[in-house]
C-alpha cells in the first residue's frame, strides 16, 4: 500500500490549496470539450485577471440539463452558458435563473428569444450564435444544386454525421423551413406562445417525406450503416480529407474542423438550398449566457462581461476566437472570408429561425437515444438501411412525434 | 498456486472441530453496536428507497399497464436480455479458456491469470473507448476495418452486438476464468478415477461428478458477469454512437433518459421491473449455491507431462496476445499526434509523442479530478471497512448466524450488490440532497460495496482461530492482523469500484465535474477527432487502480484463495 498512501499524501495539499484560495471561485457550466473548451477558458482568463475573481469552468456536456434541473441545490452552477434554449424555459430550471439586468443590449431578435411570453424579463445574453444552414464543398468544386425539390444526390456525394442527433434534427429544420416554413413558425411564433397541433398538419409529412426522399437518393444500405456511425467531424474529414463524399451540411462552426484536418483555404461553402421560389432557409442557433440565482450579483456581472460587445481595435482571446472562425457573435464580424456573409446575416436580424429541436423540451427534447433525435435517427435508418419507401417512413415519423406529443410533449 | 487454497466466496459454513472452549461472548448490544453501521448504510441506503420506489410505482393507477404497453421499454427490457446472452458467454469464455489450459503447469497458469483478470481493473467507459477505436468505420482508423481493407461499419446496425459482446467478454472472462481455473484444479480426482475403474461412462461420469463439482464455482462466475450485465451503462454510453444507442441499451440506460419522461411512478415502475428481472436472472445462480459448493482440496498437483505443458504455450501466447491487444492500441493511440490520431489508425508510422499526456495534465479539470476521485474513493474505501470489519467480525466470531442462516444472509447480500441503482436512486437523492453532494455520493458508494465487503472478509474472519481460552478484548484487532489478505482485498475492491464508476455520479445527477470517469465521458460528443487526448486520459485513468493492484497483488492473491495471512 507504501505507493498509494504516497498518491494520497500527494493529493491532499492539492484539494486544501484550492480550498484556502480565498474567495471560493465562480462556477461556470459549459457544454463545451476538447479545443472549444480550452478557448472558453482562454476567454475566462481575462475576467479572472481583470476581476480578480477565480473563476473555476466545468463542462457538464449533454448532461447539462440534468445539472441544471437536478435537485442538489449546492451543486448548480453559478453561472451557465447553455446551447439549448427550451432549457431556460423548463418549469424546474426557469425559477433558478436570474433575470437580466444591465448589460448592453442585443438585437430585438435575439432578446425575444430569451423572454418568457408575456414578460419583460430577459432571462440571458447570447455569448456564441451560429448560422445552421450551410453547406459546404472542397473549394474550386461546384455541387450546388438549383432547388431543395430537385436535389437528388448520387449515393455516395452527400456526408452526413448521422451518430450524432443534432445533425439530423438539424437537416430536418432547414427542410421544414424551407418546404413550410408556416409551420415552423407556427410552432414557436416569436410573440405569442406557440401550439403544437401544429405537428399534426400535413406539410409536416410532406418535409418529413421531402427529407426522406433526399436521404434515400444519397444512401445505399452500406453507405447508411456506414453514415450511422459517423459523427459531425467524421463527416466533416469524409469530404475534406478522405474525400470519399463531395457535400456535408454543417454550421459554421465546421470551419476550424475543416482547418485543423485538412489546411486551410481547401472548403467553399453556398447556403441550404431554398425550395421553389420560397427564400432559403435560414436556422440559426447559439449559446446563452445567464445567471443562476445561486451566483448573486457576480455571476451577473460575469455574464454581462462575457457578452459585451468588443470596441474597435480591441483584441482579446475572444476576438481571437471570431476571428479564426467556428465563433460568431453579434458584436464582430470574423475576419474569414466565407464567414463574413453568413454572419452578416445572423446580426441582420431579418428573416431568422431558431433551432426548433433546441426549443423542445419534454418528450420530444433531444439526446443521444430519444426524442426528436430519436425519430429522425429511426427515419434515417428505415430509409437508408432498411430501403422503406420514403412516403411510409416520413408518416411513421410524423405518428412518433404525435404520440410523443399526446404523452406531455407539448408541455 | 497454493497448496491450500479455498476460493474468496466459499459459502460452506465453518466446521470447528476444535474442543469447545466456554468464551465470553459480546454482549448482545455490543454485538448490534458492531453491526450498527453496517446494517444501517445498507439498509437506510439500499434498502429503504428501494421499499419506497416500489410504494412510488404504485402511487399512480395505470403507471403499471403505461409502462407495460410502451414499446420502447419492451425494446430495452428485450435488449437485457440479450446482454444477459452475453453474461453467459462471459462464463463460457471463462471456463472454456480455463479447460484449455488447465493441464499448462503453474506458469503459464500465473501469466494468463494476470493478463486475463488486467481488463477488470479498467472502468467500462475505457473499454468502451478502446473497442470503439478498434472497431472504426473507416479502414483508415479501425484497425478491424483495416484488416478487412475495406470500410466497415462495424458500429452500425447488427455488428454493433459483436462489438459489444467482445468488449464485454474481454473485460469480465478474466475474473470467470480464475474462478474455474480455481476449481478445475480441484477436481475430485479421487472420485474421478474410482467411477472409472467401476465401468462408469465417461458422459455419466461429466454428469455426476464433474458438472456437480463445477456448479458452485459456475454460480459465483455467473453471479459476477451478470452484475456487470445489469448495470451496463458507461460502455454503451463510451463505445456506441449516439444513433445506436437505443438500439442496443439495456433497461437502467433507459430508465436514465427516459425519467422525466415516464413520470415518477412509471420511472420507479421500470426501476422495479427491471429489479425483478435481474433477481429472475440471478435465479439459477442460487440453485448452483445450493448444493455443495465448497471445494475439496486441491489433487496433490499432478504434473503434467512436461511435453503436453509446452504444446500449450502457443495457445496461451495466442491468448496473451489477443488479450494485451486493446491495451496496446490504447496506448499507442495515446502516443499519436492528436490531429494525426483522428485521420489514421496507430498503425500508420508517425513520430510518436507526449502531447496528449502533457495537454490532459495541464488540463486542471482532469487533474482536479483525479484528487477529487482519489479522496473519495479513499473515503470510500475507510467507511467500507469501518462499517464492515466489525460487521464481519461479529458475524464470524460470535455464532450470531446459526448454519441456517448464512444462506439467507448471503441471499440478502448477493441481491444487495445487485440490485440496479436507478431501483433506489431517486428518494435517495432527495432524502441525501440536504447533506451535500460529496459526502451523499461517499455514502452511497460506501453502502454499494459493504455488502460485498462483509461477505469477503466473513470468509476470512472464519478462518482466524480465536485463542483458545481467554478472549481478549483486542481480539478484533488480532483477527484483522492474521486476516490482512482479506482487509487489503476488501479495500482495493472498494477502491476500484469507486473509481471507475459513472453510473452511480451520473444516476444521482450530482456534479459531473469532479468525477474522473465522467470527464472522459465528456469526450464522446466528438470521440474519433479526440481520441489521443481521450486515449492519454483513460491511460492516466487506468494506472491509478492498476498501480493499487499492481502494489498489493500478493496481499490480493491471497485474500481472493485464502484470506487469511498463513
Amino acid at each position: 500500500m507504501s505507493i498509494s498512501r504516497r498518491a494520497f499524501l500527494a493529493a491532499v495539499p492539492a484539494v486544501t490549496v484550492a480550498g484556502c484560495a480565498g474567495q471560493p471561485p465562480l462556477r461556470v457550466a459549459v457544454v463545451w470539450s476538447g479545443d472549444e473548451l480550452r478557448r472558453f477558458l482562454r476567454v475566462v482568463d481575462a475576467y479572472v485577471t481583470e476581476s480578480r475573481r477565480p473563476v473555476s469552468v466545468y463542462s457538464a456536456g449533454d448532461n447539462i440539463g440534468a445539472l441544471l434541473r437536478g435537485p442538489a441545490a449546492e451543486v448548480i452552477p453559478d453561472a451557465a452558458v447553455i446551447p439549448r434554449l427550451g432549457l431556460l424555459f423548463d418549469p424546474l430550471v426557469r425559477p433558478r435563473v436570474q433575470p437580466r439586468a444591465g448589460g448592453h443590449e442585443q438585437p430585438l431578435f435575439w432578446r425575444r428569444l430569451v423572454t418568457p411570453y408575456g414578460s419583460e424579463e430577459e432571462l440571458g445574453a447570447w455569448f456564441k450564435i451560429a448560422n445552421k444552414s450551410l453547406v459546404w464543398q472542397r473549394a474550386g468544386e461546384d455541387h450546388r444544386p438549383a432547388d431543395l425539390a430537385a436535389w437528388q444526390p448520387r449515393p455516395g456525394t452527400l456526408a452526413i454525421g448521422a451518430a450524432d442527433g443534432w445533425v439530423l434534427s438539424d437537416w430536418f429544420e432547414n427542410v421544414l423551413l424551407a418546404r413550410a416554413p408556416e409551420v415552423y413558425r407556427g410552432l414557436f411564433p416569436p410573440t405569442e406562445p406557440g401550439s403544437s397541433s401544429w405537428w399534426d398538419v400535413s406539410q409536416v409529412t410532406d418535409s418529413l417525406t421531402l427529407l426522406a426522399t433526399l436521404w434515400r437518393e444519397a444512401f445505399t444500405p452500406d453507405l447508411g450503416r456506414r453514415a450511422l456511425t459517423m459523427q459531425f467531424h467524421d463527416s466533416i474529414l469524409d469530404v475534406f480529407s478522405y474525400r470519399t463524399a463531395d457535400l456535408v451540411a454543417a454550421p459554421d462552426f465546421a470551419l476550424p474542423v475543416i482547418e485543423r484536418y485538412a489546411g486551410k483555404d481547401v472548403a467553399d461553402l453556398f447556403d441550404f438550398p431554398a425550395h421553389g421560389n420560397g427564400p432559403p432557409p435560414l436556422v440559426v442557433g447559439g449559446d446563452v449566457a445567464v445567471a443562476m440565482r445561486g451566483g448573486g450579483p457576480d455571476a451577473v456581472r460575469f455574464v454581462n462581461w462575457l457578452t459585451r460587445p468588443r470596441v474597435k481595435g480591441e483584441r482579446d482571446a475572444l476576438t481571437e476566437w471570431v476571428d479564426e472562425g467556428g465563433f460568431l457573435n453579434l458584436y464582430r464580424a470574423p475576419s474569414h472570408g466565407l464567414l463574413s456573409a453568413p454572419a452578416q446575416r445572423l446580426v441582420s436580424g431579418a428573416n431568422l429561425d431558431y433551432d426548433l429541436s433546441d426549443r423542445l423540451i419534454g418528450r420530444l427534447e433531444g439526446g443521444d437515444g430519444r426524442g426528436l433525435w430519436r425519430v429522425l435517427t429511426e427515419l434515417f435508418a428505415d430509409v437508408t438501411v432498411d430501403t422503406v419507401a420514403p412516403a411510409a417512413a416520413a408518416s411513421a415519423a410524423r405518428e412518433k412525434i404525435l404520440a410523443s406529443l399526446g404523452n406531455g410533449g407539448a408541455r | 498456486m497454493t497448496e491450500r487454497n479455498a476460493f474468496l466466496f466459499e459459502v460452506a459454513p465453518h466446521h470447528d472441530a476444535r474442543v469447545p472452549v466456554t468464551r465470553h461472548r459480546l454482549s448482545r448490544w455490543r454485538a448490534a453496536l458492531y453491526l450498527l453501521i453496517a446494517v444501517l448504510l445498507s439498509a437506510g441506503v439500499i434498502l429503504a428507497p428501494f421499499l419506497a420506489t416500489v410504494l412510488i410505482s404504485f402511487s399512480r393507477p395505470g403507471a403499471w399497464a403505461g409502462l407495460l404497453a410502451d414499446a420502447q421499454v419492451w425494446q430495452a427490457v428485450g435488449n437485457t436480455l440479450i446482454w444477459w446472452l452475453l453474461v453467459v458467454a462471459v462464463c463460457a469464455v471463462g471456463l472454456g479458456l480455463a479447460w484449455l489450459v488447465r493441464n499448462a503447469g503453474p506458469a503459464l497458469g500465473r501469466v494468463l491469470r494476470v493478463i486475463l483478470v488486467l481488463p477488470a481493473v479498467l472502468s467500462p467507459l475505457t473499454t468502451g473507448a478502446i473497442f470503439r477505436l478498434l472497431f472504426d468505420t473507416s479502414k483508415e482508423r479501425g484497425m478491424a476495418a483495416a484488416v478487412l481493407g475495406r470500410d466497415t461499419a462495424f458500429l452500425g446496425p447488427g455488428w454493433i452486438w459483436l462489438v459489444l459482446g467482445l468488449a464485454f467478454v474481454w473485460q469480465w472472462a478474466g475474473i470467470a476464468f480464475l474462478v474455474f481455473h480455481e476449481a478445475l484444479t480441484r477436481q475430485p480426482v479421487g472420485l474421478l478415477r474410482m467411477a472409472r475403474a467401476f465401468g462408469v461412462g465417461p458422459r455419466r461420469r461429466l454428469w455426476s461428478v464433474v458438472l456437480p463439482s463445477l456448479a458452485g464455482p459456475a454460480a459465483l462466475a455467473y453471479l459476477f458477469a451478470l452484475v456487470a450485465g445489469a448495470r451496463v451503462f458507461d460502455l454503451v454510453l463510451m463505445g456506441v454512437p449516439g444513433s445506436m444507442q437505443a438500439l442496443v441499451e439495456g433497461g437502467g440506460l433507459y430508465w436514465w433518459r427516459h425519467n422525466d419522461d415516464l413520470g415518477d411512478a412509471g420511472a420507479a415502475a421500470l426501476a422495479v421491473l427491471m429489479s425483478l428481472l435481474v433477481a429472475v436472472l440471478a435465479s439459477p445462480a442460487l440453485l448452483g449455491l445450493r448444493g455443495r459448493v465448497s471445494w475439496p482440496e486441491p489433487a496433490p498437483a499432478p504434473r503434467p507431462p512436461a511435453a503436453r505443458g509446452r504444446r500449450l504455450w502457443p495457445l496461451g501466447g495466442a491468448v496473451a496476445v489477443v488479450w494485451l491487444l486493446p491495451f496496446a492500441a490504447l496506448l499507442l493511440t495515446s502516443l499519436r499526434d492528436p490531429v494525426a490520431a483522428a485521420r489514421t489508425g496507430w498503425w500508420n508510422s508517425e513520430p510518436w509523442m507526449l502531447g496528449s499526456y502533457a495537454e490532459a495534465l495541464s488540463d486542471s479539470a482532469f487533474t482536479g479530478a483525479l484528487g477529487t476521485t482519489f479522496l473519495r474513493a479513499f473515503a470510500v474505501v475507510c467507511v467500507v471497512l469501518l462499517a464492515a470489519v466489525p460487521a464481519a467480525y461479529v458475524l464470524a466470531h460470535e455464532h450470531l448466524l446459526p448454519r441456517r442462516a448464512w444462506r439467507p444472509v448471503l441471499l440478502v447480500s448477493v441481491a444487495l450488490a445487485a440490485l440496479p441503482p436507478q431501483s433506489f436512486a431517486v428518494p435517495l437523492q432527495r432524502w441525501l440532497s440536504p447533506i451535500g453532494a460529496a459526502p451523499a455520493l461517499t455514502i452511497v458508494h460506501a453502502a454499494l460495496v459493504i455488502p460485498l465487503a462483509v461477505l469477503v472478509l466473513h470468509t476470512a474472519f472464519v478462518r482466524v482461530p480465536a485463542p483458545m481460552l481467554a478472549r481478549d478484548r483486542w481480539e478484533l484487532f488480532h483477527v484483522v492482523r492474521e486476516a490482512r489478505p482479506a482487509v487489503v482485498l476488501a479495500g482495493v475492491l472498494a477502491f476500484v469500484l469507486v473509481w471507475n464508476d459513472a453510473v452511480v455520479g451520473l444516476l444521482l445527477n450530482w456534479p459531473a465535474g469532479d468525477h474522473l470517469p465522467l470527464i472522459l465521458l465528456e469526450q464522446a460528443r466528438h470521440f474519433m477527432s479526440a481520441a489521443s487526448p481521450l486515449a492519454a486520459q483513460a491511460v492516466l485513468a487506468t494506472a491509478v487502480p492498476a498501480l493499487v493492484v499492481a502494489v498489493t497483488a500478493r496481499p490480493l492473491y491471497r485474500g481472493l484463495t485464502r484470506g487469511v495471512r498463513r
